[in-house]
């Protein structure tokens, strides 16, 4: 046989083979690939720039028929993607807190003129939290002429728009940043003796119970102390009242963080280095999760090549840092700011990229980290980024002589629609509230921590990161629920499967090695994020 | 090619383009996502009106997507890997992976246009950029490599026989 005829003879089995074997693999139906919801908005935006280009390029009426023909002739019933929805809409039920330069005002998210104007000094975001519900503002009051030195903690129910009542005061102590506890039962705040210019005296940490409006007792000194006198500030990020435990953040005066500490009610204090001398993490860029009890913060770092500028986000589990990640952006992209979603697992994320400079909103569901969800920014730059208290809607905006910017909804519900927040007499918005107490019920009505997930979701999860091509024997999985309430282990599920997996990570992608027939995952049973995965060739103890 | 002959060509040939690219990603969800964005590529304004053959339009352009994200998706091992889903596999699927994996990723996307999506080799040339002699070589190679391997002979070429 010579060399063509061997060619054609291999090139026929070749053939008959592949088509026998690959027609084997399943295909939705083509309609599938369209209304995919990842992709969605990039087909709107296409059709969107098909008619920017017809308007430019010809008259008005022949840019609407020859638009009009083009969407008619595109949505055909084998290939139609699901209908776009209306547009999310200004809701009368929740506000905004504009922060001004003498203090915030409150006005609703339908009407531009402040409902309430509140005066203090203190003008930093986190000197002014919002509770769970979005129904209660905390922030501080200076003293007024003839009152003792020590300012005071304020409580406004936005609900009823009633004068805000003082809670407690700190007797010659400056107020700090401040955050609610994660069941809306209490505050902890970051105090400091008055004294002088900065660096100035320690910060100390203490927490407030509230009930019915009212404070519960005297607030309650920590045994917190910070490690060096470098350490000028602390905020609360967290006060989880099932550990008993305040998770803060430690760092300089000039707003580099240091340090994440743990302070127990019961006095015990555990603090992990955030940033080191090549990794940059700024105090505003560290958030906390109370429901889904997760770190993440957002580290700069100069890149390989010797160039500044490459960001990663790392996570923590707040009572468990032994369980950090860290998910690096892409080339060519930057993270710029991060926000959780309440009452889900995911984390917002918002990625510039350095060619065209463009943003965009990326939800990162977190068994799934990574981005599952990107949605366009018209804007070039996010100045204020403001999540609704239930956590289905979020503005995003720019200053731009005014503060307009998008309402997105995040459970798709709803196509995004323009709002302009700027305020009559001013202000920068910094935060959703809840100004109806029905809606104001219904958000506190929610689950303050995430549930553990079951069994049965991280088998699907199993299935889906052990998918193509890989095969599946036996699983089992096993729950640790994890040590309280201080610092401990978080809850954790593992499950052992025998079978062959493809994906052996052994020796990283491009299956050059060998399958192998036993994996064990070990995730987070709150957040369902994977933590490890170890694949070995003996399946005994396996399953 | 105008609208009406898309669709028609479209629906004929997008089971089999998904096909080949979930095999050439080695993962559903890649795979159907370069298929994805190759479609919503065919949909950008004058893109139909150059498009002579659905088929090869679509692999081509899902390929350059697919190596975009496999690119990329180094980065994100091992977590990417959760966002897959997929329907459970099967025995024979993972060995065409098998039998592939053992071609280079440029051999194995020539070997699956050539013997599974019936391109010719003109058809190949124009969609990776090669001449006519450079994928008549590269399909020949491939068959050689694949002939040499124990799988290879215990796998495809009894089909032939």
């Amino acid at each position: 046989m010579d060399e063509r005829e061997q060619l054609e003879r291999d090139g026929a089995a070749l053939r008959s083979h592949l088509q026998a074997r690959i027609d084997l693999i399943e295909v939705g139906g083509l309609v599938t690939y369209l209304a995919r919801p990842r992709r969605r908005h990039r087909l709107v935006q296409a059709a969107r720039f098909s008619f920017a280009v017809a308007g430019a390029a010809l008259l008005l009426i022949a840019a609407l028929i020859v638009g009009t023909q083009f969407r008619l002739s595109r949505v055909t019933p084998a290939t139609s993607p699901v209908p776009s929805p209306a547009p999310i809409g200004l809701s009368a039920k929740y506000g905004i807190v504009a922060l001004t330069p003498d203090g915030f005002v409150v006005r609703s998210e339908t009407d531009p003129n402040p409902i309430r104007r509140i005066e203090t000094s203190h003008l930093f975001p986190q000197t002014v939290a919002v509770s769970r519900s979005g129904r209660l503002v905390a922030y501080w009051r200076q003293p007024t002429v003839g009152e003792d030195r020590g300012d005071v903690l304020m409580l406004y129910d936005a609900a009823t728009n009633a004068d805000p009542r003082p809670l407690l005061k700190v007797a010659n102590e400056n107020g700090g940043p401040l955050v609610w506890a994660d069941d809306d039962s209490g505050i902890a705040f970051a105090s400091q003796i008055f004294r002088g210019p900065a660096p100035g005296p320690p910060m100390k940490i203490q927490i407030v119970e509230i009930a019915n409006g009212a404070a519960r007792g005297p607030a309650k000194l920590l045994q917190y102390q910070r490690e060096s006198a470098e350490l000028g500030v602390v905020r609360p990020l967290a006060w989880i009242r099932e550990t008993r435990t305040v998770s803060a953040i430690e760092g300089t005066i000039d707003g580099v963080a240091k340090s994440y500490v743990t302070v127990g009610e019961d006095g015990a204090v555990k603090r992990y280095a955030v940033s080191g001398s090549d990794q940059v993490v700024r105090l505003d860029d560290v958030i906390a999760d109370p429901q889904t009890r997760t770190l993440a913060y957002l580290v700069t770092f100069r890149c390989q090549d010797g160039t500044p500028g490459c960001t990663l986000v790392r996570f923590w589990t707040l009572e468990d840092p032994q369980q950090a990640l860290g998910w690096q952006a892409t080339p060519g992209t930057t993270f710029m700011h991060l926000l959780w979603q309440p009452f889900t697992r995911n984390l917002l994320v918002v990625t510039r990229s350095d060619r065209g400079r463009f943003l965009t909103l990326q939800v990162w569901s977190s068994p799934h980290f990574g981005s599952s969800q990107s949605i366009p920014l018209s804007q070039s730059d996010a100045s204020f980024l403001l999540m609704r208290p239930d956590g289905r809607a979020i503005f995003v905006g720019a200053l731009s002589g005014s503060w307009r910017g998008d309402l997105i909804a995040l459970d798709g519900t709803a196509a995004p629609s323009a709002a302009d927040l700027t305020s009559t007499g001013g202000g920068a918005p910094a935060l959703s509230i809840t100004l109806d107490s029905n809606e104001a019920g219904r958000v506190a009505a929610l689950p303050p921590a995430a549930p553990l997930l079951s069994e049965s979701d991280m088998m699907a999860q199993v299935r889906k990161t052990a998918g193509f091509p890989d095969r599946i024997d036996r699983v089992s999985a096993s729950l640790d629920r994890g040590t309280y309430p201080l610092a401990g282990r978080a809850p954790t599920w593992t499950v052992k499967a025998t079978g062959e997996f493809q994906q052996n990570f052994r020796g990283g992608p491009g299956g050059t090695v060998p399958p192998a027939h036993c994996a064990t995952w070990t995730f987070n049973a709150r957040t369902g994020v994977l933590l490890g995965v170890q694949m070995t060739d003996a399946v005994a103890n396996c399953s | 090619m105008d609208r009406r002959q898309w669709e028609t060509e479209l629906v004929a040939c997008y089971a089999r383009v998904v096909r080949a690219l979930i095999v050439l990603a080695r993962s559903r969800e890649q795979g159907e996502d370069a298929f994805h964005d190759a479609l919503t590529a065919a949909l950008e304004p004058g893109v139909m009106d150059g498009i002579r053959r659905a088929d090869a339009w679509l692999f081509t352009v899902g390929l350059r997507s697919l190596r975009k994200s496999q690119w990329k998706a180094r980065l994100d091992v091992p977590l990417l890997n959760l966002r897959r889903t997929s329907s459970p596999p099967t025995t024979e699927r993972v060995e065409v992976i098998e039998l592939l994996g053992q071609l280079a990723p440029r051999q194995r996307e020539v070997v699956i246009a050539r013997f599974y999506l019936d391109f010719s080799y003109e058809q190949i040339a124009d969609a990776f950029g090669i001449s006519v002699g450079t994928a008549t070589a590269t399909v020949s190679q491939a068959l050689a490599r694949l002939r040499k391997t124990e799988k290879g002979r215990a796998t495809w070429t009894n089909a032939s026989s």
